[in-house]
Parts: C-alpha cells; sequence; structure tokens
C-alpha cells in the first residue's frame, strides 16, 4: 500500500521545514529513478544555509543552471543574513524571472518532473521551482496533413510551450488567455485553453472546463483521449470537435470566438465548437480570391457527396434502373463485365475494401516503402485483376473517384465518418436501389440534424439559421472578406461585429 | 446561444408547412381537381386555396390562445373527458393520414422504381426513417427541412420550366364549365389537402418563440400561398399535358407528367426516377411529423417512459396495416369521406370548443406556464 499518495495520486508527504526531511522524501518518491538528479550544497560566508537542488535529466538546460544558478549560489552568497536567508536566496541566487513558489510535496514533486529546478531551504516550509525547462523535441515542423499551397507552412509541435508561442505570434493581444489546465492523475498531462476573452463565450468557456472536470483518469496522452472523454454523442462517428496542425487556422478560430484546446505532448490542437461547415474550410480559401474560394468549396461539397453516394449510385443505377442510363453506355458497361464472376455488389466491396486496405497499409508504412505500395496495389495488383477478369474497370473507375472525391475534404477525421457511412449507403442501395439512397441520406442527415457541438446545431448554418450568425456567409459560397462583417451566433453577443469600415 | 429548447423559428415553420401541403397534394391534387370539376378545377384549386389562407387565418388566431400545450390547455377548460375525446378523435385522424400516406407511396415507389420488391420492405423502410426522424423531436426535422428544401424545391421549379412549354394551352379551356355544385365539392376537397395547417394548434402555443410573433402570420400565409401556386402549376402541367381524360383518370397523374418531361440535352433518361427520389425526401418529414403529433398526444394521456417504444409501437401498428391488403384508390375513398365529414369539421370545432371553453371559465383564458415542449 503506497503511503506517499492518495487516491488522486497525489503526493501526501508532509513539506517540512527540515531540509534532510523534505531530502528524504524526495528520494522515496524518486527511488529507483536514474534521471532523477540531485545535489546538496551549504552556501552562504558567514551565515550559512543548507539548500537542496533537484531536477530531472535531459528536461532542464544545464548550461542555464550552472551559470545563472548554481554559480551565483555558490559565488555571490556571502552576504547571507541571519534572517531573510530565503529572500536574500532569490534576489542574489537566481538570475531568471520564471521561478514560482512551491508549498508543497506534491508541488515540488511535479515540478521536477515537468521540467523545473527545485531549490529547497533549510528552516523554510517552502521551496522555488526555477524554470529551465529544455526538452528535446523536433522545433516546429512543416505542416503534413494540411498542406496549402497559399499560406504559413509550420505547424503544431508536441511542445505545449512551443504551440501557445506559434498562437501568441498571431495574436498580440492581452485577451488572448492561456488557462492551464492538468489532466490525468498519472500523467498529469498539461492541457491549455486557448480563448480570446471577451469574444468567446463566458458560457462555453465554463462548459468546457465543466466537462474536463467531469472525469478522472489516469493518463491523456493526445487530444484524440480528450476528445473522446468529452464528447457528449459518443456513439457518433462524426468529430464534435475538429483537430488542426495549423496554427493559422486555431488563430483564426480563435478570432471567431472558438476556444482551442493544447494538450502536451500533442501535435494537433482541438478547436471547439464545430459545424459540418468547418470540416469543409481550408486555410487557403482566406488567403485566395473569393471566387476561386467559393469555388474550391462547392467542388468539396459534391466530393462530399460523391465520396458517400458513387459506389451505392453505381450498384442503384446498374441493379434496379438501368433503364436510367443510355443504351449505348448500357451496352458499353455490359462489355466491361463480360466475364467477371462477382455481382456488382460484391466487386464494388472488394475494390474498396482492398483500397481501405492499402490505405492503411500505406500509413503504417516507413516512407521508403510508402511509394512502393502505392505502386504495387494501385497499379499492378489493380491492373491484375482486371486482366484476370476479377472486376471490371468500370468499378475501378468508381472506386478510384470516390477515394478521390473523399480526399478533397480538408480534415481526415470527418472523411474517416464518411468513408463508414459510404458503406451503409452500398447495404441500402444493393437492398433498394435509388429508394435506399434516399433512406441513407435521410439517416444520415438526421443523425446530422441532431448533433450539437457544445449547444451548436452541427448542421449550421446550412440548418438553423440565425441572423448573427457570420458563417453564413463563409459557408458553401464564401463572401470577400470585407462583407464578413460578424462573428459566428457562438461568439459574445457583444462582440459580433469584426470587421468596419473607417 | 443555441439549447435544447425544442423552438423553431419562422422560416423552419414556414418550410415545415410547405412540405406538409405539397408533399401530398402535389401528387393526387390535380387528379382530384380534374376528376371533381373538370377544366374548372383550375378555379376550384384558386377558391380552395383562398379557403386554405381563411382556414390557415383562423388556426393562427386560435393557437395564440393556447397557453401552453394545446392537449393540457384543453384539460384545464374543457375538462378531462372531453380532451379524451378530442385526444381520440386527433389520433384517429392522424392514423388515418398516415396509412393513407404510407399506403400512397410505398404504392408510387413500388411501381416506378421497386416493382420486383416486395411493398412491405419499402413500408417498413418508410416507417424506420419516420419513426428515427420523430423521436429526434421538432427541432431534427425543422433543420432536416431546411436542408433539403431547395434540393427538392429546385428539381420541381426546373420541372415546371421545362413542363410549361410544352402544355397545350386548349386543354385548359373554356372554363366556368362545371356546374357550382361540384366546383364547390372540389374546392372543399382542395381545401382537405391544406389540413396539415392543423397541426399549428400543437406547434405554436409550445414549439415557436414570443418574439416571433409578428412575424408568424406572415410566414403561415406566404406558406399556403406558396403551396397554392405549386399546386396550380401542377394542375396546369398535368391537364396541359394530359388532357382532361389523362388527368382524371389516375389518382397520381402527376407521376405521368415526370415521366413525360425530358430535360433537353440529359444524359440521363428515366429523370422521372431522379424527380421522385429527390420528392421522397419531403415524404419523411410529412410522415415523421405524423408519428410526432401521434406521440405527443398519446404522451399527454398515457404516462410514456420511453418515447421510443411508443414510436415502436406506432410503427409496427402501421406495419401490420400494411398487411392488409387494400387499394390505395379505396383508403383514398374512405379517407377522403372522413376528411370531408368528420376531419375537417373536427379541426374547427374542437379549437373553438376549447376556446370558448376557456372564456367561460374565466373570463379571460386559463393561464398556465409555457411547457417545454419536450
Amino acid at each position: 500500500m503506497d503511503l506517499s499518495h492518495n487516491h488522486d495520486n497525489q503526493v501526501i508527504l508532509d513539506f517540512s521545514d527540515k531540509l534532510q526531511v523534505n531530502i528524504n522524501h524526495l528520494e522515496q518518491l524518486f527511488d529507483n529513478c536514474n534521471d532523477y538528479i540531485k545535489r546538496k550544497l551549504t552556501i552562504g560566508g558567514i551565515n550559512k544555509a543548507d539548500v537542496y537542488l533537484a531536477y530531472t535529466d535531459n528536461m532542464v538546460d544545464r548550461t542555464l543552471l550552472e551559470y545563472s544558478i548554481i554559480k551565483n549560489l555558490l559565488f555571490k552568497m556571502e552576504n547571507m543574513p541571519v534572517e531573510g536567508k530565503y529572500e536574500h536566496i532569490i534576489k542574489y541566487g537566481l538570475q531568471t524571472a520564471d521561478f514560482k513558489e512551491v508549498l508543497t510535496m506534491d508541488d515540488v514533486s511535479q515540478s521536477v518532473i515537468s521540467g523545473d529546478v527545485v531549490l529547497l531551504i533549510d528552516g523554510y516550509q517552502k521551496g522555488i521551482a526555477i524554470s529551465l525547462k529544455n526538452f528535446p523535441g523536433r522545433g516546429v515542423p512543416e505542416v503534413d496533413a494540411e498542406v496549402t499551397i497559399k499560406g504559413p507552412k509550420d505547424s503544431f509541435a508536441e511542445s505545449i510551450a512551443i504551440n501557445t508561442v506559434l498562437i501568441r505570434r498571431r495574436i498580440k493581444d492581452t485577451h488572448l488567455k492561456m488557462e492551464p489546465l492538468q489532466i490525468g492523475i498519472r500523467s498529469r498531462t498539461s492541457v491549455t485553453l486557448a480563448y480570446i476573452s471577451g469574444i468567446a463565450d463566458d458560457e462555453l468557456i465554463e462548459e468546457v472546463k465543466r466537462r474536463f472536470d467531469s472525469f478522472v483518469i489516469d493518463g491523456v496522452f493526445d487530444i484524440g483521449m480528450l476528445e473522446q472523454l468529452t464528447e457528449k454523442a459518443w456513439y457518433s462517428p462524426f468529430p464534435q470537435y475538429q483537430s488542426t496542425e495549423r496554427p493559422d487556422k486555431a488563430a483564426s478560430a480563435l478570432m471567431e470566438g472558438r476556444i482551442a484546446v493544447i494538450v502536451d505532448n500533442s501535435p494537433m490542437v482541438l478547436l471547439l465548437p464545430v459545424t459540418i461547415n468547418s470540416f469543409f474550410q481550408a486555410s487557403d480559401d482566406y488567403y485566395r480570391s473569393w471566387q476561386i474560394a467559393s469555388f474550391m468549396r462547392i467542388l468539396r461539397y459534391i466530393g462530399g457527396f460523391f465520396a458517400v453516394t458513387l459506389p451505392a449510385l453505381y450498384i442503384a443505377v446498374c441493379n434496379y434502373q438501368l433503364e436510367m442510363i443510355p443504351t449505348p453506355l448500357v451496352l458499353s458497361f455490359a462489355a466491361a463485365r463480360q466475364g467477371v464472376p462477382f455481382s456488382i455488389l460484391m466487386e464494388v466491396i472488394i475494390l474498396l475494401l482492398a483500397f481501405e486496405l492499402l490505405t492503411e497499409a500505406g500509413i503504417r508504412l516507413p516512407s521508403p516503402m510508402g511509394n512502393t505500395i502505392g505502386i504495387v496495389g494501385g497499379l499492378i495488383i489493380g491492373d491484375a485483376a482486371i486482366s484476370a477478369n476479377l472486376v471490371s474497370p468500370l468499378v475501378v473507375i468508381v472506386v478510384a473517384f470516390t477515394a478521390i472525391a473523399s480526399f478533397t475534404i480538408p480534415n481526415e477525421t470527418f472523411t474517416t465518418a464518411l468513408r463508414i457511412s459510404r458503406y451503409l449507403m452500398i447495404a441500402l442501395a444493393a437492398i433498394l436501389g435509388l429508394f435506399g439512397i434516399v433512406i441513407g441520406i435521410m439517416l444520415l442527415f438526421i443523425h446530422l440534424a441532431g448533433l450539437k457541438s457544445f449547444g451548436i446545431p452541427y448542421l449550421s448554418p446550412i440548418a438553423a439559421k440565425s441572423n448573427e450568425d457570420g458563417t453564413i456567409r463563409d459557408s458553401i459560397i464564401k463572401y470577400p472578406i470585407f462583407k464578413m462583417k460578424n462573428r459566428p451566433i457562438y461568439a459574445n453577443k457583444d462582440e459580433k461585429v469584426r470587421f468596419k469600415e473607417k | 446561444m443555441f439549447s435544447n429548447n425544442e423552438t423553431i423559428s419562422n422560416t423552419q415553420l414556414k418550410k415545415m408547412l410547405i412540405f406538409d401541403m405539397i408533399s401530398i397534394s402535389i401528387m393526387i391534387l390535380p387528379g382530384i381537381a380534374a376528376a371533381g370539376a373538370g377544366k374548372d378545377g383550375l378555379i376550384a384549386i384558386i377558391l380552395g386555396s383562398l379557403l386554405a389562407v381563411v382556414y390557415s387565418f383562423f388556426f393562427l388566431y386560435a393557437s395564440g390562445k393556447i397557453k401552453g400545450e394545446y392537449i393540457e390547455f384543453s384539460k384545464k377548460t374543457a375538462g378531462k373527458f372531453l380532451t379524451y375525446i378530442f385526444g381520440i378523435l386527433y389520433m384517429i385522424k392522424l392514423l388515418f393520414s398516415c396509412w393513407f400516406t404510407l399506403s400512397l407511396f410505398s404504392e408510387i415507389i413500388n411501381n416506378t422504381l421497386l416493382p420486383d420488391t416486395n411493398i412491405k420492405i419499402i413500408i417498413f423502410s418508410l416507417i424506420f426513417v419516420s419513426i428515427y426522424a420523430a423521436s429526434k423531436g421538432i427541432e431534427v426535422r425543422s433543420r432536416i427541412t431546411e436542408v433539403f428544401f431547395f434540393i427538392v424545391m429546385i428539381p420541381l421549379i426546373i420541372l415546371f420550366i421545362l413542363g410549361l412549354k410544352r402544355v397545350e394551352f386548349t386543354n385548359l379551356f373554356p372554363l366556368f364549365t362545371a356546374n357550382s355544385g361540384d366546383m364547390i365539392n372540389t374546392s372543399y376537397f382542395v381545401l382537405l389537402t391544406y389540413s396539415a395547417v392543423e397541426m399549428l394548434m400543437f406547434t405554436i402555443p409550445v414549439h415557436t418563440a414570443p418574439e416571433d410573433k409578428e412575424k408568424r402570420f406572415g410566414s403561415v400565409i406566404k406558406a399556403v400561398i406558396a403551396a397554392a401556386v405549386m399546386n396550380l402549376i401542377v394542375f396546369i402541367l398535368v391537364l396541359g399535358l394530359l388532357g382532361l381524360t389523362g388527368a382524371s383518370q389516375q389518382l397520381t397523374s402527376s407521376i405521368t407528367i415526370m415521366q413525360l418531361i425530358q430535360i433537353p440535352g440529359g444524359f440521363v433518361q428515366r429523370q422521372d426516377a431522379i424527380m421522385l427520389t429527390v420528392w421522397m425526401l419531403s415524404i419523411f418529414t410529412v410522415l415523421s411529423a405524423y408519428f410526432y403529433y401521434l406521440f405527443k398526444i398519446t404522451s399527454n394521456f398515457i404516462r410514456i417512459k420511453n418515447k421510443n417504444g411508443m414510436l415502436i409501437i406506432f410503427g409496427i401498428l402501421f406495419f401490420l396495416l400494411s398487411f392488409i391488403k387494400i387499394p390505395v384508390e379505396t383508403i383514398f375513398h374512405y379517407f377522403g369521406k372522413y376528411m370531408t365529414y368528420i376531419g375537417l369539421p373536427q379541426s374547427i370545432c374542437i379549437p373553438l370548443i376549447i376556446i370558448i371553453a376557456s372564456k367561460i371559465k374565466s373570463g379571460k383564458g386559463v393561464t398556465y406556464g409555457k411547457s417545454s415542449g419536450k
């Protein structure tokens, strides 16, 4: 039985004013940890004091520690007074502005684990946590999944510090708040809620905090886990948050009154609330002319429609409503399918599953082999399957076009939900033809119409329109920037206007 | 900020009303009008639509007098016993309407899209989706209507434009040849097709915001006028393309004109299949409305813990009804009789009785807190 921690895994050992007691506690807590670095020093001239430094190896900037802290402690403490040693050490020993007091053994241990250097002083029931963090990381990477032609190319990284800086660089407003939270009783994952005070609705902020506070879990390692823990409609494959790796997208979302959730060790950020409209928007829509952006948006919506329904339409028309197709084309279809032993439904399912396998394999494979899979899977297997009369060329075209259509949607999570819906459409089309597709579309839209993201209807502003909602001018058709004067409906009522002419 | 308050806007109300009114009327009204008044079916539709405007005004006025849920208000004013009778009458009407709609559209789908499929599978699918939509509440139904409104209307308008070019206007004249009795009867029948307006009694008191009241009259009247215009155009198309004999022989002569009108340069051949497929989207909103109001009325008399359970029971009931092999023309005949002698009169008498009772009881109308509508 662990007597040093409570049920919430918080350290409950006493923080004594006797340094040796504290040292013993820390050594007990960090027993069997070879990355726990400690040093006891006696500092001062005539009046001496015992101090204790502790940190985690490879998490601190050792050069700064040695030159800014240890050097001062060893060589600048000659005038240490009898009383007020703590204040003297702060004033003359610490050559940094970033430090805080720690008052409990839990705070001390957390500071050490989090990359701070903790300084304990004999005779004081408090310590100093000095921020000298220097985690190993990959710096600011380039965007990988949300590539744009115009616009910045930097992306979020695993470090929460870097991610908050990337947002701060874009919004130099004192109203931009970065509220820290900690989630996970063992992982103690740092989470930051970023929002612009005055623009984000206070009720929304409180609701987010309430949801994050509504569970106890041992560890959270990525935004995906947080998403699953806090979304209300957990049964829905459709995301109720938007995840992005782009800092410009996050900054833009904050300007609209949304909230960004930044999780340490996660290279993506969650944006909320979200509507279906958000998943069809790309960053470079705002960096190019409104006509091109509108055209691309319409293309994406059409792509989304085909991504869900094209295979089902093919099955429905070929099996039930063949008379819809002109006779020469029917003959062409029949010729293409000659010798294929499988039904149209089986062909479509075989190829779709093969495509899903290829996609999944392509993600898991190391990059040098990824291209090989593309060639092997796409060209050789596809070509061989047609030559062997296992599938018809037409089905290959349908499946390929479906895949291309699904990749036009910028958000991968939403695309995956549409991929799942596609199989429902195929099943219904196989049973009920065009009517089955209508059934499928109805079921899909009824589900989407019932979804909400933090109280905001998923289908807004297409449905549930409001004259106050600025996103009406940023939905299927994108208006010019100077015409998009209002913020969305979920922004603070007093900050609806975002553009005015002088 | 939005919340789960089961409130719909005037725009949503207008669009839902349009769908509720024209989904069925566009299919059957031309046949009814042509069979009843011949070429003067045009006049009958105009007269019937004018009556529908007055009818709507009545419900707008009556719903404004209701405080809280309609049935609960009735219990407090007209008494529980009388309200039970009213509830049963409303339920019979909704059951009959739903049964007719299901029969009509399952047969249309069976004949045009799925001739080799067992009709019971079609009926089951219609019921399943409608129950799912009804279970989500009025807000979800209204959002679906908003999403599909233009998707349904745009092909219809294209159909109108292409069809009007081919209309033989000589088929529409001469007018004023039918006797006045036939004209009045047919106008009354036309009015029956606007009976969806009656549901305003259930919708307005609890599902609309009080601040929208001023513009609500305009929204409802615009919906009725829009439905009237569409009915008129479809009648002109049916009569103009099929002639009087062709129009009056079938209950669903509108389907025939969908098959006749071709999009110029069109690649797809059976455009009626596409038209009908798109039209089906509006049918589900009507059917889900029937299930929704059936549940609402039932829940006022029986304490229901599980809303979905009640909806499933209604679904099973309708599915079992589909095993009774009655031709849709027969159902339509009896449904028409029911609506003529009971359905429409009750729709006016019941609210009148409740309002008069409320005035007698308190002099000012019984008031109590607005229900959440859930």
